[in-house]
């Protein structure tokens, strides 16, 4: 059996707030996932959570059967590389990036100096600057940094394209293929801008309401979303007893997101048109509030 | 280990700042007060002070200010943290007073109930030091500007004279007496220390 990282019913409260609500989630090796879901739906709380950085208010996550939580051993395997807050007061706000990466070297026992050191000037990034005084995307760049030279098994990276502009995300993304391609190494990026990273998602996993809502192949996924379009009445009739998740009336057409059953067809004919579906129009049809 | 050396080792660099600043001021008051005392031995006590003050809270506030922060962030276990957090805190307890020692020997005659009452001082500094960490961990900035103010307002206190200090010394001087407040100082630093535990244990870096 491959490694596998397990959350089981993990719930977390902040006071009276429900921000995890029973996630039950097994991340396996050798993948890369993506983590998508709205604002404040418990995205970070939950890679704090699997990382051990944070205590879930119930259940438990796993690394082969081992408890994360306060385990050096299993925390070794494990990298999470949050996103920086540039408001924040205090913190490591005042260091400088070389100091930071120097302090990030000696938690992870697989730090590689030389990748750091490729990175820094592949992303022209000033080292000797202090972290306050980096931009939005420069902070991503020292999060992207600390996520690949820790050479941890398990990568957990939070918005680490956040603020970088178009150049850069290709970077990141070449440079985290490349690393992936060499090593095999486990990847679960959050991110919003999810049209341009669904390419290189091998799953997907879509949070809604502190749940995971959805957990699935990305393409096998992407194979069973259509929209389907035309006269209402024709729609309602073809989408009889299938998942839909998001409807649109514009006068007497109508427009729905379904979710075939895998393997199921959908047939157009001359009054409905049926369209496959991106990664993201998708998520905002699981996710948006609108019918 | 590494991780604990690692902790220690960024400690003990973070605790550069504060001699600097310790340094300065030292050399500041000895400069102003000096003419006024008739005994040197003075100098050592201020200096003392001064010495417990800036390194004990420089240490205590940037550890849970700055690093803790971090440390987790890099996946440091809470257990590590604690454990390096004291091995620094022991080890300035034990430098300050050999320094202390130095200095008392250097200035003055030394006695062992004096060095028994600098490490009193030392251990109460140090577990003001957790007290404000544990303040600002809970209000932040809000409450570190209280607790300085609060902090004054003590200070101001002692160099009004409101507090008796020779009689304290005088009392400080039965051994027993000493010994017992030894006793109780430890117990006081071991009850905050656990408080501290716990806030290490439950801290959560929020986004």
């Amino acid at each position: 059996m491959s490694e596998m990282l397990s959350c089981k019913g993990i719930y977390k409260k902040y006071g009276n707030k429900e921000v995890l609500k029973g996630i039950n989630l097994d991340i396996e090796k050798g993948k890369i996932y993506g983590l998508i879901g709205r604002n404040g739906v418990g995205k970070t709380t939950l890679l704090s959570i699997m990382t051990g950085q944070s205590m879930a208010s119930e259940g438990v996550v796993t690394l082969d059967g081992e408890k994360v939580w306060e385990n050096k051993d299993v925390i070794n395997k494990i990298c999470f590389s949050r996103e920086l807050n540039p408001m924040a007061a205090m913190g490591n706000n005042n260091m400088k990036v070389k100091e930071y990466l120097r302090i990030a070297s000696i938690f992870y026992p697989n730090w590689d100096f030389e990748m750091a050191d490729e990175l820094i000037k592949e992303f022209e990034l000033n080292v000797k600057k202090q972290i306050c005084k980096l931009s939005k995307g420069m902070m991503s760049m020292v999060t992207i940094i600390v996520a690949l030279a820790s050479k941890a098994e398990f990568t957990f990276l939070d918005e680490p394209v956040a603020g970088l502009d178009v150049v850069a995300r290709d970077q990141f993304y070449r440079i985290l293929l490349d690393e992936y391609d060499k090593t095999g190494r486990t990847f679960v990026i959050s991110t919003h801008i999810i049209e341009e990273a669904a390419d290189i998602f091998e799953e997907v996993i879509i949070m809604k309401n502190g749940q995971v809502i959805l957990k699935e192949n990305t393409v096998e996924l992407l194979d069973r979303a259509f929209h389907i379009s035309g006269k209402a009445e024709e729609v309602d009739k073809l989408v009889e007893g299938m998942e839909v998740h998001h409807r649109e009336n514009i006068g007497r057409s109508k427009g729905v997101t379904v979710l075939a059953k895998p393997g199921e067809r959908i047939n157009a004919n001359a009054d409905v048109s049926v369209q496959s579906v991106n990664l993201q129009n998708l998520f905002v049809a699981l996710c948006g509030k609108g019918e | 280990m590494t991780e604990i050396k690692g902790i220690t080792k960024q400690a003990l660099k973070n605790l550069l700042g504060g001699f600097l600043i310790f340094a300065f001021l030292i050399i500041f008051f000895i400069l102003l007060g000096a003419p006024s005392y008739s005994e040197m031995s003075r100098i050592g006590t201020l200096y003392t002070l001064y010495f417990n003050v800036f390194v004990m809270l420089t240490y205590a506030i940037s550890f849970v200010t700055c690093y803790l922060r971090v440390y987790i962030a890099f996946g440091s276990t809470r257990r590590n943290l604690f454990r390096g957090k004291n091995i620094v805190a022991l080890g300035l307890i034990c430098i300050v007073n050999i320094v202390d020692m130095i200095v008392y020997v250097i200035f003055d005659k030394m006695e062992l109930t004096r060095a028994i009452g600098s490490f009193i001082m030392c251990i109460l500094i140090l577990a003001v030091g957790e007290i404000l960490s544990l303040i600002i961990n809970k209000y932040g900035m809000k409450g570190y500007i209280i607790s300085c103010m609060l902090g004054g307002f003590v200070g101001g206190l002692c160099g009004a004279g409101v507090f008796q200090t020779s009689l304290i010394r005088k009392y400080l001087q039965m051994p027993i007496v000493c010994l017992s407040i030894f006793a109780g100082s430890i117990i006081i630093y071991a009850i905050i220390n656990y408080f501290e535990w716990k806030m290490i244990y439950k801290y959560e870096i929020r986004a």
